[in-house]
This record gives C-alpha cells, structure tokens and sequence, in this order.
C-alpha cells in the first residue's frame, strides 16, 4: 500500500529489525464451484493492498468484523491461503509462490495458534504427542531430542511439563488446553506466532492470562506474534501496534493507544463504541452501524466502507482512499478522518 | 430479588443444588442457589465457565440429562416445573417459556427453511394455516431486521448475526411469558453484538417478557439487566440491582471480574516481567 502524505511510521514496526514484511498483499478467490470457479471468471477480492511489517519481539494487533480478512492474512503468513499480488517474507525469506519444500523449512520459523482449542488438539493425542507432532512432521530428531523439546516446550507455555505430558485434551481446561497449542507452536522454537483469535472461546480471566504469556513470549524471548481478534480490550491490553481491517484493507494502523484513545477512521470509532460498558451508571449511545457486515462478494466501489459510514459523501463513493498518516503517529485510510473534537 | 414489589413473581428459583455424577462419585454444579423473576425484569447470571449458569438454565427447561439429582423448588407460575410431567412441560415450551441458545448455527436445522422452522414452531401450538403461519413467519423476521423474503433461505445463507437475530423472532413469536437466552451473542463481532442485543432488549420491552440472560461479559450484563446473580463454582455469591451489584460489589469475587473487565477497557498493557 502507498503512503501518501507524510511518512509515517504507522505500518512500520518500532525497532528496525523486521521480521515479517507484508507489501501490497492482495488475496484473491474464484467464485462459483466446480468447473466455473476453475475457469476464474468471476473472482473476488478478500485482501486488498495490505502493508504491515512486523518487528522482532513486537506484538501487532489485527482487529475488524467477520469477513474484513484478517484471518486470510494470517493464513498467507503460515501458508495456508495463496498470495494473488504483493510480497510477503519472514525472516527475508520471500513466501509467495515458495514450493511445499520450501514451507517444510519455513514451519520451524512461523507457527500458528488455533482460535478454538477443543477443536485444534487431537483428544486421542496426549499432550506429549500433541506438542512432539511438530517434529515429527519435521522428522530428523532423536527420541531424547523431541523428549527435551517437548519438555521445554511446555515450560515456556508456563504447564509444568511433569503434571501435563501424560493428560489428554480430555483432562484439561480451555486455558491449559490454549497453553498445549501455544508449546506445540513454541516446539519448534519459531521467530513468528500468528494467533487467529486465540482467547475468543476462553473466560475473561483465562484469556487475560493466555494474553499475558504471548505478551511474555515477545518481551522475553523476542518472539513476534501477529495477534487476530475482535476485542479491542484485549488487544489492547497486549499490542504494541493495532490495525483494523475492512473488507479486506487495512483502513487505520498505529500504536495501540493511539488507535483505541484517538481513532481517525470511523469504522475504527464504531467499532470501539459498539463495545458495551459495565458501568450501569453510564450508558452509551448504540453505534449506528446502518446494514450487514459486507461481504467480498459484493465490494462497494469507492471506500469500501461508504455504504455504512456516517461521512461518506460522494466523493468517496468513486474513489477509494489510502493510507494516509495522521499526524497522531497512526495512519487511516478515509477521505474525512476524525479529529480530536470528533472524541467524546 | 430484595425489590419490594407488588407484582408476583413470574418465577421462584428456591434452594436449586444440582449434582452430577453417580452418588458416589458426583460433583456439585450448583449450590443452593434462589433468586425471583417479576415480568419485564431481566435477571443476569454472570460467571465464568463451570461456574454453574447454565446448569441452572438447563434445570429452568427441565433439559438436564436423565440421572441428574436436582433438589430445591422452581416454581413457574403455578408451576412447580422439578414435579412437572413431559406431558404438562410440551406445551409450555416455546409458548410459555423459549430459549435463544448460544450457537445460532448448531440450533437452526441446517436442511430446512429459517421460514418454515419458525413456521413450525407455531403450527406445534396454534391451529393456524400455514399461509397465516408463513405471514407471521416474515412479519416476525421483518421486525428483526431480516427482508422477510429471505423467509425461503436456509441457515447456512444467513450471516452469523442475521441467524441469532432469526433465533430471537422464533423464540418470541409465540409471545412467551419468560425467555431464556444463554450467551446469545457469543461468536458474534462487537457491532452486530450490539445489534443483536438492540433486537433482543427492544422485543422484551415490547412484549414485556421476563428474561434469564446468561452471559460472562459484565457489559453486556450492565447493559441489558435489571438485575444480577454472581456465580462461582456453583454459589451464588452476591444478587441484587444491576446498579447495586456493578457500582458498589459487596464479594470479593465480584470485585475481582469487574476489575478485570474494567481494566481491560482501559487497555492497561502489561509490562515486562508483569506478575501473573
């Protein structure tokens, strides 16, 4: 994505030392089935020019509602959904189009975490089997290797390893279960977690833990972890930088406080007054967020965000705008931001 | 609830423990736990997973599991539902008392028409045509916000949110006196959660329905509540006004989930080597 107006740092990661880099990334599917969809008559764009960098150790944050794409970035990340354009590379390494041989070698740097953890263990898999199977895959370890692996594994996951090898899925809490999928991704000791929504199915408190050990997991150990969610709370509790996604662009990006305190887009202010507060002696105002959540099939033209936005006029209905930094240290990408008297 | 009220309850929880588990070997999903319910007042039950709230959701609809040892009274109006037969519970179902379970899509059949499965909760009560059942079928979706000419598509052509919502205009459609919805809007995003939440309150106030809102989030508890039961591990640790409980929690248990959602929307990040 070009950044027009002044440079800014919003898509760019705070320490210079990147490790996932995301460059005009665009995802494509055919629509139809069968013989139709082969052919690729009709095709419909579920990413659209999305930037993001993310540095070592960083946390970056993606936010936005069923459908804005954030999990079918995530997917191109572990190579799991075909890049259309762009470029993508971990570790320098480039992404798109890399043979399945290449993917064999790349597993040991980006592992992905599971948003349901009673879906995503094998219940006939013991917890030692579960965080082993990794290497496995990758085959080439000794039994005493995948032993010690495992063994440290689950210590960085925080389940102390003697109490937890034997137990099945069965045995466990959501938590502990969220804990096994974060060592069976932490076995192969990989420079880039992408967690799809990990603590979504999980208490409140037990997500605030799962969210402080990825937050541990960075600071201590320079892991970097693209975190996909729909909390903004909880996203903010973690991230150093949060993005939000509309069907599928990224349309605000910048310091987590910044984008939840001062939010230019107006999607992004929907979005954060949509959230219900528990303070019964304060009500808020229900978000007029006009019609469905749009889908990939149907991309208004313009800003895609026009038929339900506040502030759309007709400008925006023909031209869809780009990331443009804000002055405030984040970018958003709308014809009419907010400004801080839009703030309550 | 303590309100000094006139108005009868329109259902008595008393003293309901419920045990899983062979005699030997069971566990204690709920401990004595009583709280009323007075038409138009909604109550929330409010804990984490395991904590027992939907066990007593499941006792209120008599659809525990055979075996299940279940103590105390529910008293439903001048039914006492723990004696009542299936027989004197069939009609009730959906006429008097409905539920909006937590998975709109594993609840819809996903072979038959949202229309028609709306349709037939009707024809089940009422000797009505299946025109005027289909007619009331849209008008019903329509005042949920669905085109009532997507009366005729199938679970899997509705969004997330749009399902949930159908979910509401069945389970009101009868016009029930008490409805039961547990965790409604889990699974969905913030804006259509709060769209769903808009419906479901909008529809109680309308048809003053009674309501058993089960949920973890305290914000949606403060913002669609009248009054609350804090549960823990089967307890019922505090109840009371929705204000009385949020603004001045007496437990420390209440104390302890309200700072965590309260810190959680002050986005406090957590700093290197943060305690657990």
């Amino acid at each position: 994505m070009s950044i027009h107006g002044d440079p800014t740092t919003a898509v760019l990661p705070a320490s210079s030392d990147v490790i996932v880099s995301v460059r005009g990334l665009s995802v494509e599917y055919a629509a139809g089935r069968g013989l139709a969809a082969l052919r690729g008559h009709r095709r419909f764009t579920v990413l659209d020019d999305v930037s993001l960098e993310i540095g070592r150790g960083e946390v970056v944050g993606l936010a936005g509602e069923s459908g804005s794409g954030k999990s079918t970035l995530a997917n191109v990340l572990v190579g799991l959904a075909p890049a259309s354009g762009g470029q993508v590379s971990i570790g320098g390494r480039e992404i798109v189009e890399l043979p399945a041989s290449g993917w064999r070698e790349l597993r040991r740097r980006v592992q992905l975490i599971y948003q349901d953890p009673f879906d995503s263990l094998n219940p006939r898999f013991s917890v030692f089997r579960a965080v082993a199977e990794p290497l496995l895959a990758q085959g080439g370890s000794s039994r005493e290797r995948i032993g010690e692996a495992v063994h440290e594994a689950l210590r960085r996951a925080e389940l102390p390893p003697a109490e937890y090898v034997h137990r099945y899925p069965s045995q466990l809490s959501g938590g502990e279960r969220q804990r096994v999928s974060i060592a069976r991704a932490l076995v192969l000791d990989p420079e880039v977690i992408v967690a799809d929504e990990p603590v979504s199915m999980l208490d409140v408190t037990t997500g605030h833990q799962i969210v402080r050990l990825l937050r541990r997991l960075a600071d201590e150990q320079g892991v970097s972890i693209l975190l996909i969610g729909h909390d903004l709370g909880v996203l903010g509790q973690c991230c150093d930088r949060i993005g939000i996604m509309y069907l599928g662009r990224l349309v605000e990006v910048g310091p987590a406080d910044r984008v939840l305190e001062e939010p230019r887009h107006p999607y992004t202010a929907a979005l954060l007054a949509a959230i219900p507060s528990a303070d019964p002696e304060m009500r808020r105002q229900r978000v007029e967020l006009p019609g469905e959540p749009p889908s990939p099939t149907h991309r208004p033209l313009g800003c895609p965000f026009h038929p339900r936005c506040p502030r759309a006029d007709v400008f925006c209905t023909e031209n869809n705008p780009q990331l443009q930094a804000t002055g405030t240290g984040q970018a958003a990408a709308c014809w009419h931001p907010l400004d801080a008297s839009d703030l309550p | 609830m303590t309100a000094v009220t006139s108005v009868p309850p329109l259902l008595t929880v008393q003293d309901l423990t419920v045990d899983f588990g062979s005699p030997a070997r069971s566990v204690r999903a709920v401990d004595g736990v009583s709280f009323d319910l007075r038409p138009g007042e909604t109550v929330g039950l409010i804990g984490e997973s395991g904590s027992g709230k939907s066990t007593i959701v499941r006792a209120v609809l008599r659809l525990l599991p055979e075996g299940t040892r279940v103590t105390g009274q529910i008293r439903f109006g001048d039914v006492a539902l723990l004696e009542a037969s299936e027989k004197m519970l069939r009609p009730m179902r959906w006429k008097a008392m409905a539920f909006v379970p937590q998975s709109a899509m594993n609840s819809l059949d996903p072979v038959r028409q949202v229309g028609r499965q709306i349709v037939d909760v009707i024809r089940a009560h009422e000797k009505v045509s299946s025109r005027d059942a289909w007619e009331r079928a849209r008008v019903a979706l329509a005042s949920v916000g669905i085109d009532p000419s997507r009366a005729t598509d199938y679970p899997h052509q509705f969004s997330g949110g749009m399902r949930q919502r159908a979910l509401i205009a069945m389970s009101t459609i009868l016009k029930p006196k008490l409805l039961i919805a547990d965790e409604p809007t889990t699974g969905l995003d913030v804006v259509v959660q709060d769209q769903v939440l808009g419906e479901l309150q909008r529809v109680c106030r309308e048809q003053t329905i009674a309501t058993i809102f089960v949920t973890h989030d305290l914000g949606v508890a403060a913002e669609m509540c009248t009054h609350l039961v804090v549960m823990c591990r089967g307890v019922a640790v505090e109840s009371g006004r929705v204000e009385d409980v949020l603004v001045r929690p007496q437990h420390s248990y209440t104390q302890a989930l309200l700072h965590s959602t309260r810190a959680r929307l002050v986005s406090e990040k957590p700093r290197q080597g943060d305690p657990r």
